[in-house]
Formats: structure tokens, sequence, C-alpha cells
């Protein structure tokens, strides 16, 4: 199921909410608190897992199976405190069961039709099916593990807690990546109050205004740019094309983090943030501070800083960030052009940090704001197109060495003009309220604003649901 | 005291949002269910989702779900309103497409122009020029008309341009067979006094008087037998919104259907469905009027095979390899032929060969509409052989 579906918003979303919090007006007695928490966690637990069966039945076998599996090692590991060698193999059996997963499902294809090209050998295997969200819960139980075995955690016994750290619907899809020791005591102590609904509600509402309204709409701007292919791209094409590409895939991407976030917090849950308009930002480096913050931290936590980080010679440094920048590369899909992309992104940045960047800290803010943006906008251009020929194209296209414009590209411009400057504005920290100085004001603002972005919401949501069949067509 | 009583409002608020999100939410769901299922929408010309059955294997593999969440927006809250809102909203900002449409000035509506695609044009018109070599016709036309997207440039959105289709008609007809004779429709449509009736302002057709247009020019240009008195125009319809209003939902406007057709006195005629297996004495069906689609009273819509015998009986017999831009000139045709067929190679699976040796075809003409030519590929599969 997805945020911005009827059934999520109409049926699945207000029955949760209902079960959940229904108890809390019968009982006011501290002394069943204990048993309320239970309840809400069994609701929310079965409602994440319903969440999930939703979209792909079977795949919840194979997450049943991972959270069993994780759960008792994870208990195992804390039981022989006294053996490191046995906490260590049980740790690395953990980790390669867990990636095994992830590698089968989501690179064995690639893996496979790359080593059959290499040995010139045709293959017959048929790729299974990714069970969504993997890359999301693998890392999060991973997480778990590493830290119970670094005794940063403290393991969880009840397995229907762990079953809803696993599965929590609000980011078992995309995020954010949530560590476990970030929401470990949330698990078991959490204050819902009306405040945290009326903020998870007012967040909730911004991420569906930015998915429905925003990234569906330039990804269909997108689509009017790049009608005739990405190997017949104007410049003027090329750039609009690549910009409204880097709209729809932020506002979908933060949107969706965003209605997570709301969603956490309606429950009493705090999650990370994962966005702060990374559009704005002024290097390369503050981009991926921006950008998917959960995603980096975890690679900081999990990879970085144990193979050593920063913390030794350069060339190990490099070193360290090539490996950590081609998984980056890789986790977001099993193609190339993916490992490109992170590839591109390791030069960059190993650029800035050792070479030249003292001399961008020298230019003026805006020129360096202008600069990381382009900078990113070629790095989508690898995102985008999955092979390596559409890639040259596209860049030429970008250089200008494909024409200069095509017929359409001004009608194109002219009527996405409005949309594109309301997309520019909400990129950057504007309309986000810093001052705390009328609280009062700012409530009701934000709730009005609230209510109108939701009306719009559901009106582009269905909206688009317009599928006229035209059988008469000729 | 002050500030608690803060808290306290702040509270109400708090609370207020909460029921005021849930509610909305809940009686959204509940609207869309006391609302009685519609079961066709007319606008977009299907029928609506339904409420899906459960069965184990539909909620495994997950149909059920799917088939779930279209019924909830197919039947949600005064969807076809919302819809219509939403187009209003993107116009206001300034778009002018909508679902492959654009919105030109007075509201006329026009079809994206198709794309020039090489080789898919090169085996057509290959398998055009071995078709007419092959077989012993005498007189051989070829005629592509343009559509509005390039006679009505001036009701064009701001800004939009378009191929041109007099190109693609010229790069087409250079390529074609010297036995076949290429016929101009681009000058008489464009020399055209009143232009706006040349086509629909909700439709992708051309009009009659679009088709008498170039009929006429033919007439004068081959110097044949022809008056216009012997014509009569009706209007028929003034309440017709066509594919370019279903395809974008915009149903602003109305156009009028109009009918050319030669006055009874010039013979008697009948016409042979081969697919309904029916006969009638009209080219016009006035039942199509009270339909969605009412540009399916010429000949009841577009059939793979249509025959019209004429008591006419001077030996010349007419083959016409079509799209539905034939369906209102073709009637024009009747007093000089004896019989004329019509193919419509998008729906006839038929072998060629039968048609070609039932009668003794004095003439062929392909008649298309340029966008139709570009991207069809139903003639290739025809002429195969």
């Amino acid at each position: 199921m997805v945020f911005s579906s009827v059934t999520f918003l109409t049926v699945f979303l207000p029955l949760t909410v209902i079960l959940y919090f229904l108890p809390s007006f019968f009982i006011k007695n501290s002394n069943e608190l204990k048993c309320i928490l239970v309840y809400k966690n069994s609701i929310l637990c079965f409602a994440s897992l319903l969440f999930y069966a939703w979209g792909e039945p079977r795949n919840i076998i194979l997450m049943l199976l991972s959270i069993c599996f994780n759960f008792t090692i994870a208990l195992h590991i804390e039981r022989c405190r006294e053996s490191l060698n046995q906490r260590k193999l049980l740790l690395i059996f953990a980790v390669v069961f867990n990636i095994g997963l992830l590698v089968f499902f989501k690179y064995s294809g690639f893996l496979i039709d790359n080593v059959s090209l290499l040995l010139n050998v045709p293959s017959k295997f048929v790729e299974p099916a990714l069970p969504i969200g993997i890359s999301f819960y693998t890392f999060q139980i991973l997480s778990y593990v590493i830290d119970v075995y670094k005794n940063k955690v403290k393991v969880q016994k009840n397995i229907m807690y762990f079953a809803l750290y696993v599965s929590m619907f609000p980011q078992l899809i995309a995020g954010p990546i949530v560590q476990y020791s970030v929401v470990a005591e949330q698990l078991s102590k959490r204050k819902e109050t009306f405040e945290n609904v009326t903020e998870g509600i007012f967040i909730f509402i911004k991420g569906l205004a930015k998915k429905t309204i925003l990234a569906n709409t330039a990804g269909s701007i997108f689509e009017a740019f790049t009608i005739n292919g990405y190997d017949n791209l104007s410049f003027v094409s090329a750039w609009f094309a690549i910009i409204f590409y880097s709209f729809q895939i932020y506002f979908d991407f933060s949107g969706y983090s965003d209605m997570a976030i709301g969603l956490g917090r309606i429950f009493g849950f705090s999650f990370p943030e994962n966005f702060n308009h990374p559009y704005v930002a002024e290097s390369v480096t503050d981009f991926w501070h921006r950008w998917h913050i959960t995603l980096s931290s975890w690679f900081r936590d999990y990879v970085y800083i144990p193979l050593g980080g920063n913390r030794c010679s350069v060339k190990r440094n490099i070193f360290n960030l090539f490996v950590v920048w081609s998984l980056t590369g890789l986790w977001h899909g099993a193609s190339w052009n993916f490992l490109l992309w992170g590839l591109y992104y390791f030069g960059l940045l190993v650029l800035e940090k050792f070479l030249i960047g003292n001399i961008i800290e020298k230019l003026p803010k805006f020129i360096r704001r202008i600069i990381t943006y382009i900078f990113v906008l070629f790095g989508w251009v690898l995102f985008v197109c999955t092979d390596i020929s559409e890639i040259l194209h596209f860049v030429k296209s970008m250089f200008g060495l494909t024409g200069i414009y095509h017929l359409g590209d001004f009608y194109n411009i002219y009527s996405n003009m409005v949309m594109l400057l309301i997309m520019v504005l909400c990129s950057t920290s504007l309309f986000a309220f810093r001052s705390k100085s009328d609280a009062k004001f700012k409530r009701f603002i934000k709730a009005f604003v609230s209510i109108f972005l939701f009306f719009l919401s559901i009106v582009y949501l269905i909206g688009d649901t317009y599928n006229p069949f035209l059988y008469f067509r000729f | 005291m002050n500030n608690k009583s803060y808290k306290v409002k702040k509270q109400i608020f708090n609370i207020l949002v909460t029921i005021v999100f849930f509610s909305v939410l809940i009686s959204l769901l509940i609207l869309g269910i006391v609302q009685k299922d519609k079961k066709f929408s007319d606008t977009e010309n299907r029928n609506l989702a339904s409420f899906p059955q459960i069965s184990l294997s539909a909620v495994l593999d997950g149909r059920f779900m799917t088939e779930f969440e279209n019924y909830l927006s197919d039947q949600f809250f005064v969807r076809n309103s919302i819809v219509s809102l939403k187009t209003q909203i993107s116009r206001i900002l300034g778009n002018s497409e909508v679902n492959g449409v654009y919105i030109g000035k007075n509201g006329r509506l026009y079809e994206v122009q198709s794309l020039f695609d090489d080789d898919s044009v090169s085996e057509t018109v290959s398998k055009i020029n071995s078709f007419s070599q092959s077989n012993d016709i005498e007189n051989q036309f070829m005629m592509l008309v343009p559509n509005a997207t390039q006679i009505l440039k001036d009701d064009f959105p701001m800004l939009l341009e378009t191929a041109d289709q007099t190109e693609f008609i010229n790069i087409i007809y250079s390529e074609l067979d010297s036995s076949i004779e290429c016929l101009d429709a681009v000058t008489p449509l464009n020399n055209y006094e009143n232009k706006s009736e040349l086509y629909f302002y909700t439709d992708h057709h051309w009009t009659s008087q679009a088709a008498f247009c170039v009929f006429k020019y033919f007439a004068e240009e081959k110097d044949f037998d022809f008056e216009e008195n012997k014509y009569e125009i009706n209007t028929v319809s003034n309440t017709f919104q066509g594919t370019l209003s279903s395809s974008s939902g915009i149903y602003d406007n109305y156009d009028d259907i109009s009918v050319v057709f030669p006055i009874s006195s010039i013979g008697k005629f009948y016409i042979n469905n081969f697919d309904t297996k029916e006969k009638y004495v009209s080219c016009f069906n006035s039942e199509k009027l009270k339909t969605t689609n009412q540009y399916e009273v010429f000949f009841g819509g577009n059939f793979s095979r249509i025959q019209i015998v004429t008591d006419n009986l001077n030996g010349k017999n007419l083959l016409v390899i079509k799209d539905s831009y034939a369906n209102c000139f073709v009637p024009l045709l009747i007093p000089y032929f004896e019989s004329i067929v019509m193919i419509d190679p998008r729906y006839f699976t038929d072998d060629i060969e039968n048609v070609l040796e039932m009668t003794d075809f004095t003439h062929l003409l392909y008649l298309y509409n340029v966008n139709t030519f570009l991207e069809d590929t139903s003639i290739i599969d025809m002429l195969e052989n």
C-alpha cells in the first residue's frame, strides 16, 4: 500500500488510528498503562504487517522469517557474553544472512547477467521479484544486530516489539532508515499527545502535497520534455528535463519521508529528519548532509567508521570513501548506472575534501549553490538513464552538441513556468517557519495552509485517475 | 493563570485539528459508500470499477487490493467535479495540455502530432507500392488528409509549434510508385474561406464541409461531370462532443455534425455491411446520434468491409482502403461508380485477394488522415502477401 492512495487515506489510516487510541479514552488508571502499551504495539504491528501484505502478500513470509531469525540471533549474541569469538561468529552469520537475502533478491539478476556476459554463455536465470522495502528493512535490522553486538543497545526480549520495529508501516517502504538505537526507548515508552498528533497531521499533509501535487506534476513535465527519448534531446529540453526530474525525485522522496515522519508522530514516535532542503546546498559534501540523511548516516556508522573512517592515512581514507560510495550507488538499484552515480559522488567528494575545498569556500554563497546544483543535475542524468549510450547522449545534449532547441520546447517551458517557480520556491527553506516568536499565529497559518494543501492533494490524487477508454479513437 | 488559559486554548486547537482531519477522512469514505455506485462513466466512456470479488487467489496475488483501490477511486465522492477542478487548476497555472490534448483559443481541441518514423513509413510505402504493381487496377490514387493541427494553426495555444504535415505528405508522396496518382488535399483546405468549419472543435475528424471542399476541388481539377446542386447538406446534430473531449475531459463546447450527400434523383443504391450482414439504403445511421460517439452516424461506424452497390451500371468499380476520414467523403463518390468497396485494414482480417476476386475493380483509392497513416501498421499486415 502507498500513502497516496485512497485505500490508505480513507480506510487504513482512520481505522488504525481509532483502534490504536480507543482504550486510552476509557482507561485512566496508571496501573493499566503497561497493558495499553502492549495493546497499542500489537495494533500497530498487526496494522504494519497488513500494510505490507496489502501490496504483495507473498513477501510477508520473507519478512517474518527475517524477523524471527534476527530476533533469535540477537538473543544468542547477548547470551554468550563471555565468548567473544562466538559472538563474532554469530554476528558474521547474521550479517551474511541479511546481506545474502538482499543480494539474492536485489542483485542476483544483475550479477548473473554480467557474469554470463563476461563468460559469453547465455543465462536462463529468472530473476526473483524484488520484495518491496527490502533495502530499507535489511538496513534497519543490521543496525539492530550490530548495535547489540557492540553493546550499544539492550537486546529486545519481546518479539512483537522487534517485529514492530522492523515492519512499522510509516517508514517501512521508503524510509527514513531508523536505527534501532533511535527508537529503542520509544518502543516501550512513548507519549502520544494531541499536540503530537496535530503536528504529525501537519507534517503528513505537507508530505502528501509534495507527492501528489509537486512530484507527480514534475514527473509528467519531465516526460513531456523527453517524449522523443533520451537520445533525441535538444540543449533546452535536456536542461529543463533534468531540472524537472530533480524536482520529481526530491518531492517524491522527501514527501514520502515527511509522510512517514508525520505518521510516526501521530503514534508518538519521533523519527529522524531525512531531507533538509538539499538543493540549497553550498557544496557536494553539504548536499549529502541534506539528502537522504538517514542513509548516509547508516553508511557512516556501519561501513565508513568501521573501515577506519578518516582517522587513517589519506590513501586508506580515499579507499574507505570509495567503498562507501560504490555501495551507496548500488543500494539505489542493481544496475551499472547506479554504481556510476555512486562513483561520480565519490570523485566529487574526494575532489572537494582533498583538493579544491578551500577554493570553493572563497566563492560567494550564491555561486556555490548554483555550482553544486549543476553537479547534482549531472548526477541525476546518471540516475535516470539506465544505459551508457543514453547517458552519453543526454550529456552531449546538455553541452549543446545536439541542437539548441526542438519544436515544442518553448511551448513546454511556457506552459510549465508557474509550476517551475512553485517548485523552486518549495525546495528552498523560504516557507519553513523558523521564528518561534509568535507561536499562536504560526499555528493558525499552519492549520489554514494544511487544510488548503490537503484539499488540493485530494483534487490532484483523484484528478489523476481520469482514465478515458477510447475504443472509438480512430 | 494566563499561561494556563493559553495551554487550554492550545489543547482545544489540537483536539479540533485531530478531530476534523480524521472525520474528513472517514466522511470521504462514507460519502463514497453511501452514494450509489455508478456503473458507467459517460465522460470517460468506460465501465467504472465495482466492488471486487474476494477470493483467496485474488488476495494472494494482490489482484483484490488493486481492484479495491480502483473501486474506491472510481466511486470517490463527487469524482467528476474533482477531475474537472483539477483540469481547471492546471489551466490556471498556464498548462494548456491535458492527457495529450492541446486546448487552443476558443476552446478548440487539438490532438498531438504523431511522430514521423522513417522506418515504419518506408515499410508502409513499400508494401503499398508492391501491392499497386501486383494488382491490375487501372487507376490508383492516394489521398492523405491533414488535420486541424496543420490547417487551423491560428487557434493554437500560445507558443505551440508542431511539425509540418505538408512536408510529411510530400515525403510520402515522393516515395510512392508512379502508378499511384497523389491527390493534394492541403491546397483546397488551405484556400477555404471559413476554415474553422473544416474541423470539429471537440473531435479529431474533418467535417463534411471539409470533405466536400476537397471533393469539389478534384471535380474541377479532373473536370468530371459535377453539379453542386445535386448535393444536399443537412445539419443532423448540434450536441456532438468527440474523442478529444473525452480524452481530455473538457466538455466546454458542442459541435454540429453535417452530412453532405447526393440527392435521391441521382439513382438508387444499397449498402452491404459484411461485418453485421445487414443491408441499408442510407449512408447515415441516425440511431448513432443518440449514442456517445455521434460520429458513427457515417456508415454506422468503422467496419472491416462495406460495399455500396448502385444502379449506375457504368462498369466503374472503386476499392477504398481507408481510415475513418473516408466515412464522410465516400458518400460524395456514389453517383460516379457502379460499386464501391471500403476496406478498413484495422478491422480487416480476411485475405485482400478475396476482395479483388469478387469485383473487377477499375479504381483504387487510399484515403487516410496523416496521423493514422503515420501510426497505424495494420495496412502493412493486410498487404503483407
